[in-house]
């Protein structure tokens, strides 16, 4: 690489830093944002450290080139989140309950951050990844305010904590021992992709370059996992609600070729359900038919298809012990499951057109009051005044907001008076 | 020249092949060993980090047999290309010896040798070659993302 990319390299990183000083000015309603930007400042400021270094090692300086570069090229993303945690459209009156939440799991010190993104896709920041120690919870721009969407958070809450406890090294010896035992049981398949490790059956774990050929499908497998896993701390918290919210946003896509990164959709909506059951949960009726199977690789594909078939077989082999594991770290941290009395209770609230009060206080009362609204939801005529149901949506939306304020006052105030915080 | 410290908050998180500071501390590492073969002076603080990374990534918990140890393939697939690329042994043929390489690579790291111009060298290699590793490896990754139909 010549200087002159050298000196491309440092001004787009020079040009990060003036950018992120700018976003800086920016009103954030949270600390959190500023925090986030401080993180990329920090580790913008260390890139073009590197850049200014002086080196006759011309791979020492290309390097410091590419990784300057990869992180301008990802950051970008980040920094437009972190803008768009100012934008109002945000369900700010959620932040209070959700970080709790996050904390009560996480641990004191997590931070979140929640914005909205222009782009209308299940698929959102692995905030871990992204900015270690954060949350980054994100909806499509136009459903940022909707709070029905709120248990979705729970997912994406889910990922921070399959990164914190481990859980990828708790079961990735699992998931290889089911791949490689697939890959033997299929070896003739395998064989006609790779003919040239045909009489090496023996050395499919042990030889490092083997290992390479199946390593996308172990890499899917975990994704997959991690994303199953995520699926049931957001029911786990949040009951049916989550499943409501994860139908409303995921059912409708029905065309197309799935992710790799991710479960079939019809295989993800069986292993809600059948978490749902063992977590005492009631799915809605005919949930799975909801949803519809995306397209398989093509068939030309031949090697991805049959990594994909073996990702998958691995992943069904875990899917219970992943449910079992979520409900066992949310239960440890005192999260207790929504209460059916309460979320009828927050329900006739709704339906009296009033706010509800004096739920519990503990963080089971946001899942009460969500359970409420998408049991309302899911009712019709369920204000019986024609006026009102026509704008069914709208009012309980204003509804759930004002009630998880009222949530989040009566919280503080508890915790105010409560001795042992004093 | 002086390697910038890293924050407290994100240093005392350990590292994974997803931490966005990884890329950045392995080319610090590989600057610490440029420096110190120029005969500047260098603290190795990345190269200490880069060695902990190694070391947890590849450690053996007592009484496991090499055979039934739990590695994470993505990481043994990054730092195993990197070995090969780098030769710092010759090509690599098994994941054992990317296992004993790779812990073999952290001790050095953990205890650099006074004024060894050669390791220094041969370290840098393998900091240079890590890091194209680790980056082509996330780009891969990258690729499997959706993207708008829209977008061009």
């Amino acid at each position: 690489m010549d200087s002159f990319v050298l000196r491309s390299v440092r001004a787009q990183v020079e040009a990060v830093l003036a950018e992120i000083e700018r976003l800086k000015g920016s009103e954030f309603p949270y600390l959190h944002s500023e925090e986030a930007l401080n993180e990329l400042y920090d580790l913008f400021s260390n890139h073009l450290s590197n850049l200014s270094y002086e080196s006759k090692d011309q791979p020492t300086v290309d390097l410091a080139c590419n990784a300057a570069f990869a992180s301008v090229r990802d950051s970008l993303d980040i920094l437009g989140f972190i803008l768009r945690s100012t934008n109002v459209r945000n369900a700010f009156e959620v932040y209070g309950p959700l970080l709790r939440l996050a904390r009560k799991i996480l641990g004191s010190e997590t931070k979140l951050l929640i914005s909205s993104e222009w782009y209308f896709s299940p698929f959102t920041y692995i905030g871990y990844q992204a900015l270690p120690g954060f949350v980054l919870i994100g909806l499509p721009a136009t459903e940022s305010s909707n709070p029905f969407l709120v248990p979705l958070a729970g997912h994406e809450l889910g990922h921070s904590v399959w990164n914190e406890f481990h859980y990828g090294a708790r079961i990735r010896q699992s998931i290889e021992d089911k791949i490689l035992d697939e890959i033997n049981k299929r070896w003739s398949e395998y064989s006609a992709i790779h003919p040239e490790y045909m009489d090496k059956q023996s050395d499919l774990n042990a030889d490092f370059w083997m290992q390479q050929t199946w390593k996308p499908a172990w890499a899917w497998a975990m994704r997959q996992s991690e994303e199953l896993f995520c699926d049931f701390i957001g029911l786990r918290i949040f009951g049916e609600a989550y499943l409501y919210a994860f139908a409303y946003l995921l059912a409708p896509w029905k065309k197309g070729e799935r992710q790799c990164d991710y479960p079939n959709m019809l295989a993800r909506a069986n292993a809600l359900a059948e978490a749902a059951k063992a977590y005492g949960l009631k799915p809605p009726e005919d949930y799975i038919r909801m949803f519809q199977d995306l397209d398989e690789p093509q068939e030309v594909q031949k090697q991805t298809r049959f990594l994909l078939s073996i990702a998958d077989s691995a992943r069904k082999e875990v899917c219970n012990d992943l449910a079992s594991k979520a409900n066992e770290v949310v239960t440890t941290h005192g999260i207790p499951h929504r209460n059916v009395d309460e979320v009828n209770r927050c329900n006739k609230a709704f339906n009296l057109m009033v706010p509800v009060q004096h739920t519990s206080q503990s963080i089971e009362g946001l899942a009460n009051i969500l359970n409420a609204a998408w049991k309302a939801w899911e009712t019709s005529d369920f204000f019986g005044v024609r006026e009102y149901d026509e704008r069914k949506q709208a009012n309980l939306k204003e509804l759930v907001l004002k009630s998880i304020e009222v949530f989040e006052i009566e919280s503080k105030i508890a915790k105010r008076n409560d001795p042992k915080c004093q | 020249m002086p390697v910038a410290a890293l924050n407290a908050t994100t240093q005392s998180r350990p590292l994974r092949t997803s931490d966005p500071r990884l890329p950045l501390i392995i080319t610090k590492a590989a600057i610490e060993f440029d420096n110190a073969d120029q005969g500047r002076q260098s603290g190795f603080t990345a190269a200490k980090q880069l060695a902990e990374f190694l070391r947890a990534s590849f450690e053996q918990p007592a009484a496991t047999p090499p055979e039934k140890m739990s590695l994470d393939v993505g990481t043994v697939g990054i730092v195993g290309r990197a070995l090969d690329e780098s030769a710092w042994k010759g090509p690599i043929k098994n994941v054992s010896e990317v296992v004993d390489q790779a812990r073999e690579i952290a001790d050095s790291m953990g205890n650099i040798p006074p004024a060894n111009g050669n390791s220094y060298v041969r370290l840098r290699a393998f900091c240079v070659a890590l890091g194209n590793s680790l980056l082509a490896y996330r780009e891969s990754l990258r690729e499997s993302r959706p993207t708008s139909p829209y977008r061009r």
